[in-house]
């Protein structure tokens, strides 16, 4: 009798397990079109959009996943999924993955899709391996100055200088003007504006400086001290600290929140931060080297919509319908509403926040932005971003130059390769 | 018959002749090879259901170790990017050699031994007389030992960015709006390489001391209340006592709060990530942190994989030593 529970027992629980897994499959439940998409961001913010796709498509049902952690976390987690044949239909596609992606025949090439047309050349350009486009990216990114107006105003400034120089300037007046912090950078993001300064020298040449440095025809000692050596003028002026290399992002943008801190470095992403902390603020210019130079940023083309290239039939139908959606107005309006995201497509004209007018037409319209990784090998180049600020910590400690910082970057970038 | 029985039959006939007293030596001798035959019999039986109650264990200690680490060394002599491993190249040692030129990883593995040494040195030195303290009776003491043990509840992650703010090197950080108060100038708490360490070490030693503490805890109240009475009797002071009965009774406990110190030294990652991000320039940076930030998050499993088997072999060899050493302690004061 117990042998005979003990089998019903087993036998259940067995046919529960079966049935739990099944329910973990990709078949078409309800004869509806199971679509898995795997995002860098949370439910919470991609709900609406899929909502409203699945209106628009009823026949098709969108299983979203995503993981904890930051890009570096995703990446990791997208390298596992796929190594692991767990790949979904619809991902988000790191520019920095992307040609490993397309070396492992996971991206489908999307370049004569029709929703491609769309979407405009930078982004196509950094979604390209061997000028095929692999990603649909639809939105973009760039830094700023955040600026407290009010603190401004104490030395008589209303905005930010065009040029370094004067950029230095400023941040002594206000400093003699009573303003204990007039400018911080957080430890992850020292030197940002130097991508900046790289990009406008990088666009009077066939090929940008860090894409030089990754196929060995330069090298950081020879392209970058210059410009470490123009950064560095930031501690020789005394218009910041060392401290900076013990401040994380939050901690600088609390203090900028908190009206005792006059210049960081930011992004579209802020706005309603500082909005909600009641400071009053605007976003200005990254200052240039030298007056006249066309203003860049650090910045880029969002991270793109790949279609898994190993999926065909109603799935495929259901991904490309998808990708058409996203890339619609109506899909670019609910990402820029519910994940505060700057749409850079053709078909769009995005309602930018008052307080980012100057960055949006200086970088996002123009398309000057530029993002030094993306020059690097695409092997090690998370490793050897960290390695940049881990030198430019140590030069704002004063323990070594910047001609040392950049021989070790080199250094490192050696044992990457 | 009986082992016993058998020995009173040969005793009883000391005086019999030589052939007779052999041959019942030679029963004996029998006897006692037929007991032992049944004695392996009895323990291989007890043996194998043991076994077969470890096998769960067994099982998923193969699947989540063993297997991992032995794919781990078929990675590392690889050029593996963590997509397709039948695209992968086979390397030699080459990730081998890559490590050791990475000034990166060599100042990772400089912070790691200081850390490790550091924590299990002040946490042993502080956590015993703690655990002998709560062991006394006081009024909330339950309140105490609670108190102590509380602090290593939350996660090392969630503690490195609650610190962050505490150790903030500005003006308007924690500590240093408290010392501001006295007219001490801001402390560059996390941004002076120095500082940074000890920041480190500390929290660590703060959050772990409680729970090391409660392991000898219970180790000390299993030590006989006897033992004390007779040398309070002999009149050995409390600290003759501490030195005499609770150290040597308490090295079994030292042996394991030690070796719990050491491994999980040595593959720190969470604190100084959240709290230092490995910084100021790689003052806090820690293996584990070079294993994926150089190797897995760069998509250089191979690198990744070598960093992980030559950290494997350190770690075996420095708690082997540590192991040997605890036995030799145990072995000279039992």
């Amino acid at each position: 009798m117990k042998k005979t529970w003990q089998i019903i027992v087993g036998a259940g629980a067995a046919i529960a397990m079966i049935a739990s897994l099944a329910g973990c499959g990709s078949g078409s439940a309800s004869g509806k079109t199971e679509l898995s998409f795997f995002a860098n961001n949370t439910q919470d913010v991609y709900q609406p959009v899929i909502d409203a796709f699945e209106k628009k498509n009823p026949d098709i049902k969108v299983k979203f996943s995503t993981t904890n952690g930051a890009q570096a976390g995703y990446q990791q987690t997208l390298q596992t999924r796929i190594s692991g044949g767990q790949l979904a239909d619809v991902y988000v596609a790191p520019p920095e993955q992307l040609s490993d992606l397309v070396k492992n025949g996971v991206a489908k090439d999307l370049t004569n899709e029709s929703f491609m047309d769309r979407i405009g050349d930078t982004n196509k350009a950094q979604a390209s391996v061997d000028g095929k486009v692999y990603a649909m990216s639809i939105t973009a990114w760039t830094n700023a100055y955040a600026y407290n107006k009010d603190l401004l105003a104490k030395a008589g400034y209303d905005s930010i200088p065009e040029t370094w120089d004067e950029f230095i300037d400023m941040l002594k007046a206000l400093k003699d003007a009573g303003v204990e912090k007039p400018y911080l950078e957080p430890k992850a993001g020292l030197g940002a504006l130097v991508e900046g300064w790289i990009g406008y020298d990088s666009s009077k040449q066939s090929k940008s400086i860090d894409q030089q440095i990754g196929d060995g025809s330069s090298t950081f000692a020879k392209s970058y001290t210059k410009y470490y050596k123009e950064w560095a003028k930031l501690f020789d002026a005394g218009v910041m600290g060392s401290e900076v290399t013990g401040l994380a992002d939050d901690q600088v943008r609390s203090e900028f929140a908190a009206g005792r801190l006059a210049v960081m470095p930011s992004g579209y992403w802020d706005v309603n931060t500082f909005k909600d902390a009641g400071i009053n603020f605007a976003f200005g210019r990254m200052p240039m080297l030298h007056k006249g130079d066309t203003p860049y940023a650090p910045g880029a083309a969002d991270s793109g919509y790949a279609i898994n290239a190993k999926i065909d039939g109603a799935k495929l139908k259901a991904a490309e319908s998808f990708l058409d959606f996203l890339s619609s107005e109506e899909g670019l309006k609910l990402i820029q509403d519910n994940m505060g995201l700057i749409p850079s497509t053709k078909n769009y004209t995005p309602d930018i926040d008052e307080t980012f007018k100057e960055p949006y037409d200086l970088y996002l319209k123009t398309g000057n932005v530029y993002l030094n990784t993306l020059g690097w090998p695409a092997s090690g180049r998370s490793a050897l971003r960290a390695e940049t600020f881990a030198q430019l910590q140590q030069v704002a400690l004063g323990s070594i130059t910047p001609a040392q910082a950049t021989a070790n970057l080199d250094t490192k970038l050696k044992t990457l390769s | 018959m009986s082992q016993a029985t058998a020995i009173v039959t040969a005793s009883a006939l000391p005086e019999a002749g030589a052939a007779p007293a052999r041959a019942i030596a030679g029963s004996v001798q029998d006897f006692e090879a037929s007991h032992t035959r049944d004695r392996k019999r009895r323990n291989l039986m007890e043996n194998l259901t043991s076994v077969r109650f470890l096998l769960p264990l067994l099982a998923v200690y193969i699947i989540i170790v063993l297997i991992p680490f032995l794919q781990s060394i078929v990675f590392s002599l690889t050029d593996y990017d963590g997509y397709d491993f039948a695209n992968a190249k086979f390397v030699g040692i080459a990730n081998y050699q890559a490590i050791f030129q990475d000034q990166t990883l060599l100042a990772g593995l400089g912070f790691t031994l200081l850390y490790t040494v550091a924590t299990t040195v002040l946490i042993t030195a502080i956590a015993l007389p703690l655990a002998v303290t709560l062991n006394r009776k006081f009024f909330g003491r339950n309140f105490a030992r609670s108190l102590f043990f509380f602090f290593s509840v939350p996660s090392m992650a969630v503690l490195g960015l609650v610190w962050q703010y505490i150790f903030s090197p500005l003006g308007t950080g924690a500590v240093n709006t408290f010392l501001g108060k006295f007219g001490v100038s801001p402390v560059p708490w996390l941004s002076n390489p120095a500082l940074a360490k000890f920041c480190v070490i500390f929290i660590a030693v703060w959050a772990q001391v409680g729970w090391h503490a409660t392991l000898y805890l219970a180790y000390l109240q299993a030590i006989p209340a006897d033992l004390y009475e007779q040398a309070s009797v002999d009149g050995a002071s409390r600290g003759q006592q501490f030195v005499h009965i609770t150290l040597p009774q308490m090295v079994p406990a030292m042996g394991v709060s030690i070796f719990m110190l050491l491994t999980g030294g040595l593959k720190v990652y969470d604190l100084p990530f959240t709290l230092t991000t490995g910084g100021p320039g790689n003052a806090t940076y820690t293996v584990t942190q070079s294993i994926i930030v150089t190797g897995i998050g760069s998509g250089r499993y191979g690198v990744g994989s070598a960093l992980g088997v030559m950290f494997f072999l350190c770690c075996v060899i420095l708690v082997a030593l540590q192991q040997i050493v605890t036995s030799l302690i145990e072995k000279r004061l039992s």
